[in-house]
């Protein structure tokens, strides 16, 4: 009976760990998964109310296992574009992800690449739809009545299916994780937490939706907190 | 009839499908991109570019470093190394830095590929952490200035990847498109020494003014990156 116990526990433990596609180098592989366990080692101060709804507390433990129950394959692929990062090509699983070239070949911030990481995940989830991005209005301006451009790209954002209306989407969510650690994470060096906070504000142009704005701004940008 | 027709349909959708995974086109969950250059070697174009005088100097410099500070030189290689922005070190090791390793790693960042746009914010952000004196002042200062880098294969390509968000206004390129944050990653890092110098306590009332210069000079910039990121801090503080 105990033996039978522990075979289950080993296999839950299990059940949820991602792989790597047979393609990736040991060199991506040993970064991705030093990335993702400096994610699963974050401890937090505090939590913010839709932090807690999307990944629960500021807490490693809760991000590896968000991350994990999501995500079962981490591969390498093109996109289908030069340009792209990372991606999920729901027919290829739904479950797994893909980084190309410029995710692993960039010299990006780890807490940025972390970011991209987390999306694509959020982008799993087939039972909300994947989470698929909004449509941006057009045109779509600031409100200095500038262009909306993309953080990624510089493209502008004006009609391209690159925006949230909820932050609980992919760039909603992303932009919850990452002001979350910038403003409670404990053991983040100030770099980390400076660059989550960078990245974050980056992502408030993506919030097309007034109400999903001001209730990211209640959540994380009052001076209360 | 009616069953046929759809029959056909599904089999339209099964082959669109097929051909689409082929092809090994994205999924419309919208994946995020960086820009349309070709790329196809994404090595690092312009390390070789650094002056071996320079690469000298920082030798020597190094070289005449207290124990103490060469340890905290091979520290910081080994953190750039690992890309462990998280390592607790760079917070433990790097404060109270001596002038002479303040201008060891003044030197690093000339030595270091621009391309390696991390590893030059890293030093940005150690450096301006620790600014104390009108000479840290003006090389955070010059960071901020310096022009983005323009491709992250090769910082140097302005003709094929334009000069950021504002470059390519008006015209339909979008092989010029790129990583806007991370381009100009060490200098928004500067911004951000500039904007840290302001909350100082201990900030001289003549270095807070060079930098809110600073931040002024660069808030009329072309590339709106570092525009808008200056105008931020600046509404911030106002003057």
């Amino acid at each position: 009976m105990k033996f039978i116990a522990v075979i289950a526990l080993v296999c839950s433990s299990f059940s949820f760990a991602y792989e790597f596609g047979q393609n990736v180098p040991e060199k991506v592989k040993s970064q991705v998964t030093k990335d993702l366990k400096f994610m699963k080692e974050i401890t937090g101060s505090n939590t913010s109310a839709i932090h807690k709804e999307i990944f629960g507390e500021v807490d490693g433990k809760a991000y590896g296992e968000w991350f994990e129950s999501r995500v079962t394959y981490i591969g390498l692929n093109s996109c289908g574009s030069a340009t792209a990062v990372a991606c999920v090509i729901p027919w290829l699983g739904s479950s797994k992800i893909w980084f190309t070239k410029n995710y692993t070949d960039i010299d990006h911030p780890q807490v940025a690449k972390m970011m991209v990481t987390y999306h694509e995940a959020r982008h799993t989830e087939t039972e909300n739809g994947n989470w698929s991005h909004a449509r941006c209005p057009t045109p779509f301006k600031n409100a200095k009545g500038e262009d909306m451009k993309s953080i990624w790209t510089g493209a502008k954002l004006a009609g391209e299916a690159a925006c949230d209306i909820t932050p609980l989407g992919s760039y909603g969510s992303s932009l919850i994780l990452l002001k979350n650690i910038s403003k409670f994470c404990s053991n983040c060096s100030d770099k980390v937490k400076m660059d989550a906070g960078i990245y974050a504000d980056d992502h408030l142009g993506r919030i097309t939706s007034a109400d999903a704005l001001a209730a990211i701004k209640a959540d994380l940008y009052s001076d209360a907190r | 009839m009616k069953a046929r027709h759809l029959g056909i349909l599904a089999a339209l959708i099964v082959v669109v499908l097929g051909l689409q995974v082929w092809r090994g086109q994205p999924s419309d969950l919208g994946p995020s991109h960086l820009g349309e250059a070709k790329r196809s070697d994404l090595k690092l174009a312009s390390p070789a570019s650094v002056p071996s005088r320079t690469m000298e100097t920082l030798k020597a410099q190094t070289e005449s470093l207290p124990s103490r500070d060469k340890k905290r030189v091979q520290i910081l290689e080994e953190i750039l190394a690992a890309k462990n922005d998280n390592d607790p070190r760079l917070d433990t090791e790097f404060r109270q830095m001596s002038p002479e390793l303040k201008r060891s790693l003044q030197l690093k960042y000339g030595t270091v590929a621009r391309e390696k746009l991390n590893e030059r914010g890293t030093l940005v952000f150690l450096l301006g952490r620790e600014i104390k004196t009108p000479a840290d002042m003006d090389f955070i200062e010059t960071v901020a200035k310096e022009s983005p880098c323009l491709g992250m294969g090769d910082c140097r390509k302005a003709d094929e990847v334009g000069t950021g968000a504002g470059a390519h206004e008006g015209h339909d390129s979008p092989e010029q498109l790129m990583n806007e944050r991370t381009l100009v990653y060490p200098q928004t890092v500067a911004m951000k020494s500039l904007e840290r110098y302001l909350m100082a306590a201990d900030a001289t009332p003549a270095m807070r003014q060079s930098a809110l210069k600073a931040l002024r000079e660069m808030a009329h910039q072309e590339d709106k990156r570092i525009s808008s990121t200056a105008r931020a801090i600046l509404q911030k503080y106002p003057q």
